[in-house]
């Protein structure tokens, strides 16, 4: 029973146990369900502020990106465009796009322009239907492309096999030039062969780089020239029109084309079939940008996530204006002195060449070198057209070579036929004094008949030259070597215009070329070397015969810009490259006679008027005893005045001898020495000199009565004369019977005054008692001994005596004023007295003279007269059309033919002090 | 990085936040789900505990009746009977109260096993009766003898 009892206890305090530790358990549960619901319901509040935290990163991330993207656009919203050849369109703007999801921050989605890489950059693929949207993004394109880089920087070229004329309106480029827009390609071989040329020109760009890593643009800021060109291939429709081998070539261009300044746009329509076998579209897209237009709008490959509204067109009608700058375009300036290479000054020697530095190619000097015997290069043919920098040309190769070589190495021989005033500051005129020591002659407004005697010269040169280098070999350098102490410089001949020469099919044209020609082929032997340059080749119709004999002693070419048929004129029958120049100061430059495959492109340094004024002082200073040697220039459009003869008459010293014979200057000859001209007054039967014609033009062109010739040419006559006699008694008529304007302009009375100044004795008749001195002549001369003091008559218009047959009987007369005059000419001389008269007319003069004083005048000066007033006074083969102060001598005497002169300008206003003292010091 | 590359790069950042933004609250999410899945893993861990006490305590009553099946099958826990309520100390926890439970256990074993059989019971009732009569017997003696005295 107890055990029974003890079991149920047992039994009661295990149900017990059992309830509580059932109890405990649900406790336990209870309490744990609670704490996790606690947990749960911390980290939910937990969970919401992070979830709010997150937006506000989002927010502040959205923030900075929009704020980090208006940045970016602003900055490359600015481009440093400023109208300069060296701006290209790297980028173009094709519109603005917008996102096309909502930002976190749940503001506004930005709209911001879309720019597209491209010049020096990258090509662009653009695909989509044809259609407005397409048409309008590439002329867009183009259009930025123009506006955006240099003038005249950029040649557009297309392939529109499919005729969609996109580009049309881009037309007026190529009248500008050619090859700004070059004709689209359209059949399949005109495909193949255009890509075939970008080709060529990428790879001659890349022989450009030298292996550097760079841009087109780079290289060009790097150098300071616009080298390279810059062109921009378009193509609608790919893959129409494009055989296999044009699909390669255009994946080549695109591939090795942008680095180069080559950029392709290609328009892919997905209407158009690949030919089987080539590139895929994918391949092209590998090497662009890509640009796709569907239905749902424009989207940009490199800006994805937005979508783009492409911006209006541009308007079109701008592109005139474009052309209008392209004709305009200039290259950079590269300074002259820059250019040069460090040299010292005038240290040179030409024993073996002549070198000049003239521009730039790239980073690398342009030199030319004349005169080597490994090279054979011996002179330059240079061309141009109006205003592409030509004159700059010759004045940067000239100075090159001066600053290089002292006056005793190289001297210059400079023609310029052109009426600008390019080589005036090199002459001996220019003021301050800086006058180029190397310059022998310089020839400005030079005249066909100045230019001939140069050329004349030069020969004779040439020819005295030859026989000193006989026994010591063949050319100049084998000579100076031998005998190094012997001076023999090179001499360089500049012709500027020098078609002017043989503009006339007449003796001095064939004089000259056939100097010319004799020069070109031989010259170089002796140290002689040519530079031609002219804006024309093409029409010299007189050269024909000799054009190709000639040009091919001139194996350097330089082309500025010209036109086509100019550009093979002086080049070569195939090469226009000269044509396809952008800019004024861009120049071609051919070592192998214009051979295409030898050109190369340069810049001109720039060289400025006052810079090269500067260097010439400093040339002059330098050059020590050579600085007295100013050079002899000729002015084709200017007569030296009495002032200026200052020289020329201090030449003429008195002589002791008051029997020796003088000589009446008259003017200057027309050639390299510019010498005083003077006709000799002896004793001889004859020896009076008759001045005919008009001593100015009737009216027109400039020349006024203050430039009488005759009046000039009787002026320094005189002026000479006395400073030939001074004291000595001898006697000085002045007739002036001008009329009363042409005497006051020609300062005639003081001019008499100043004659007085001399010591000759003066005495000067008017018309109101000339009659009277002519009939005195008859008896002077009959009383007249053969050692009495000169007696010269100067009369100025002569053939105004109204009464010169007119016996006056009612006086008592028993000559007449001709009497005077004949006994005079036929008698005069061998007592020392000499008539020098100016008629302007040769029918009065014939008058005056008649059957009794025919054939008395040795000495006749034709000023104004007609050709066939010149052919009764010289011969029938005389040709005379004076152009300028230009005279005709003819010293029947001294010689068989004539000979051109430039007379004496009367005296000047302006210089009646300065020749007064002159006279006085005389 | 000149200026094309940071246009470039700026449009294409912004461009992407939409994205970036969402899959960061994607992440968010997710981390949440995982961490509110731990919280109720780890105390799921714990509340499953609680049960398995529970189950322990039908486990100790099967294992009490069982026990007491031995002893003339009778049924003297009902687990179909409602558990008595008891005064629960509060410092009480889970494992004192399963190991009273199981002393609880040990103990009505112990008093099973010494609890007789029914047979057991008969001889011992008849044992007992003897040794009653006996002991009646030895009382009634006493009882007389001091009676006797008395």
């Amino acid at each position: 029973m107890l055990g029974r009892a003890r079991t149920i206890r047992a039994t009661q305090a295990l149900v017990d146990a059992v309830a509580i530790l059932h109890q405990v358990a649900d406790r336990d549960r209870q309490a744990l369900e609670q704490r996790r619901a606690d947990d749960l319901k911390q980290l939910r509040a937990g969970f919401a502020e992070e979830a709010g935290d997150l937006y506000e990163d989002h927010a502040a991330e959205t923030s900075r990106r929009r704020t980090a993207l208006n940045d970016a656009v602003t900055t490359f919203s600015t481009p440093q465009h400023d109208g300069g050849p060296f701006d290209v369109a790297e980028y173009v703007r094709l519109g603005q796009a917008t996102l096309d999801t909502d930002l976190p921050d749940r503001a506004a989605s930005p709209t911001i322009p879309v720019w597209a890489p491209l010049l020096d950059h990258g090509n662009l693929v653009l695909t989509g239907s044809w259609s407005d949207t397409v048409a309008g993004l590439i002329r867009s394109m183009v259009h930025q492309t123009l506006t955006d880089s240099g003038p005249g920087q950029v040649r557009i070229r297309s392939v529109d096999p499919s005729v969609r004329s996109a580009l049309a309106a881009f037309s007026p480029l190529a009248d500008v030039r050619d090859d700004l827009l070059t004709p689209p390609a359209t059949s399949e071989h005109e495909v193949e062969e255009m890509l075939q040329g970008l080709l060529a020109d990428v790879r001659a760009t890349v022989d450009m780089f030298q292996g550097r890593r760079s841009t087109l643009g780079q290289l060009r800021r790097e150098t300071g020239q616009p080298i390279g060109t810059y062109q921009l291939l378009v193509v609608t429709d790919f893959p129409a029109g494009f055989s296999r081998r044009a699909t390669e070539g255009l994946l080549n261009v695109m591939r090795a084309g942008p680095a180069v300044g080559v950029s392709t746009i290609v328009h892919v329509d997905p209407a158009f079939r690949s030919t089987p076998g080539t590139p895929a579209v994918d391949t092209l897209a590998s090497q662009a940008e890509t640009i796709a237009v569907t239905d749902q709008g424009v989207r940009t490959g490199w800006l994805p996530g937005w979508t783009m509204t492409p911006d209006p067109e541009p308007d079109l009608t701008t592109t005139a204006d474009l052309a209008e700058k392209a004709r305009g375009a200039q290259a950079p300036q590269i300074d002259f002195l820059d250019c040069q290479p460090n040299v010292d000054l005038l240290s040179d020697v030409s024993t073996h060449r002549l070198t000049a530095t003239i521009g730039r190619a790239g980073q690398r000097p342009v030199t030319l070198t004349l005169g080597d015997e490994i090279d054979q290069r011996h002179n330059i043919l240079v061309s141009g057209a109006v205003g592409q920098g030509k004159s700059n040309l010759l004045m940067v190769l000239i100075h090159s070579l001066a600053m290089r070589y002292p006056p005793s190495e190289l001297e210059m021989h400079l023609l310029d036929f052109k009426e600008g005033v390019t080589l005036e500051p090199l002459g001996a005129r220019s003021s301050p004094p800086s006058w180029l020591p190397h310059a022998v002659s310089i020839g400005l407004n030079s005249d066909r008949t100045y230019g001939a005697s140069v050329l004349s010269h030069l020969v004779a040169e040439f020819e005295r030259r030859a026989t000193l280098m006989r026994g010591h070999g063949d050319n100049i350098t084998k000579y100076r070597l031998a005998d190094p102490s012997h001076r023999m410089p090179r001499i360089l001949v500049v012709i500027d215009e020098f078609q002017v020469l043989f503009d006339a099919d007449d003796d001095t044209s064939e004089r000259a070329l056939a100097d010319l020609e004799r020069l070109a082929r031989k010259g170089r032997a002796y140290g002689i070397h040519l530079v031609l340059a002219s804006q024309t080749l093409s029409g010299i119709t007189s050269m024909l015969t000799k054009q190709d004999g000639i040009f091919a002693q001139f194996p350097i070419r330089l082309a500025l810009k010209n036109s086509a048929a100019e550009s093979r004129a002086v080049l070569d029958q195939n090469n226009t490259a000269a044509a396809r120049l952008r800019y004024r100061g861009e120049l071609l430059v051919n070592l192998d006679f214009g051979d295409v495959e030898s050109n190369r492109r340069a810049t001109v340094c720039w060289a400025q008027d006052r810079q090269l004024a500067q260097l010439r002082q400093r040339l002059c200073d330098h050059s020590g005893a050579d600085h007295s040697r100013r050079p002899t220039t000729f002015d084709g459009a200017h007569a030296p005045s009495l002032a200026e003869a200052h020289q020329k008459l201090s030449g003429i010293r008195r002589s002791p001898d008051s029997t020796a014979a003088r000589s009446a200057l008259l003017g200057t000859t027309v050639d390299v020495r510019s010498e005083p001209v003077g006709f000799a007054l002896t004793a001889d039967n004859g020896r009076h000199l008759a001045v005919v014609g008009a001593g100015a033009p009737r009216s027109g062109s400039g020349i006024s009565e203050a430039d009488n010739q005759a009046v000039g040419a009787l002026q320094a006559a005189a002026l000479s004369l006395a400073a030939q006699h001074g004291g000595d008694g001898a006697q000085i008529v002045i007739v002036d019977l001008l009329p009363e304007t042409t005497s006051t302009a020609c300062n005639m009375n003081e001019f008499t005054n100043i004659l007085g100044t001399s010591g000759v004795t003066v005495t000067r008749y008017d018309n109101k008692n000339v009659d009277d001195y002519l009939i005195s002549l008859n008896d002077m001369i009959e009383s007249r001994q053969p050692d009495d003091a000169p007696v010269y008559v100067v009369a100025f218009g002569l053939d105004r005596v109204r009464k010169f047959r007119h016996l006056d009987m009612a006086r008592g007369a028993t000559v007449t004023p001709a009497d005077g005059v004949h006994a005079l000419l036929r008698d005069g001389p061998p007592v020392g007295a000499h008539l020098l008269a100016w008629w302007s007319s040769l029918r009065v003069m014939n008058e005056h003279l008649g059957l009794e004083a025919s054939g008395t005048v040795d000495g006749i000066l034709a000023l104004r007269v007609t050709s066939n007033d010149a052919q009764d006074l010289f011969g029938p083969f005389t040709v005379w059309k004076p152009d300028g102060p230009r005279g005709l001598l003819h010293d029947r005497v001294e010689s068989s033919e004539p000979s051109v002169i430039v007379p004496f300008r009367p005296l000047m206003t302006a210089q009646i002090d300065t020749v007064r003292q002159m006279v006085e010091q005389l | 990085m000149n200026g094309w590359d940071a246009y470039r790069q700026a449009a294409a950042h912004l461009a992407e936040m939409p994205e970036e933004a969402d899959a960061d609250v994607e992440r968010l999410a997710a981390d949440q789900e995982q961490r509110t899945e731990s919280v109720r893993a780890s105390f799921e861990h714990e509340i499953e505990h609680t049960y398995e006490h529970k189950q322990k305590c039908n486990q100790l009553l099967s294992d009490g009746r069982d026990e007491l099946r031995r002893v003339r099958g009778q049924v003297l826990i009902d687990r179909s009977e409602p558990l008595a309520d008891a005064e629960i100390d509060p410092r009480l926890d889970i494992r004192e109260a399963t190991r009273r439970a199981d002393v609880a256990l040990d103990e009505l074993r112990t008093a099973v096993s010494k609890q007789k059989s029914p047979s057991e019971l008969a001889g011992d009732v008849a044992g007992g009766v003897g040794l009653l009569v006996a002991f009646a017997t030895v009382v009634l003696v006493i009882t007389l003898i001091v009676i006797q005295f008395i």
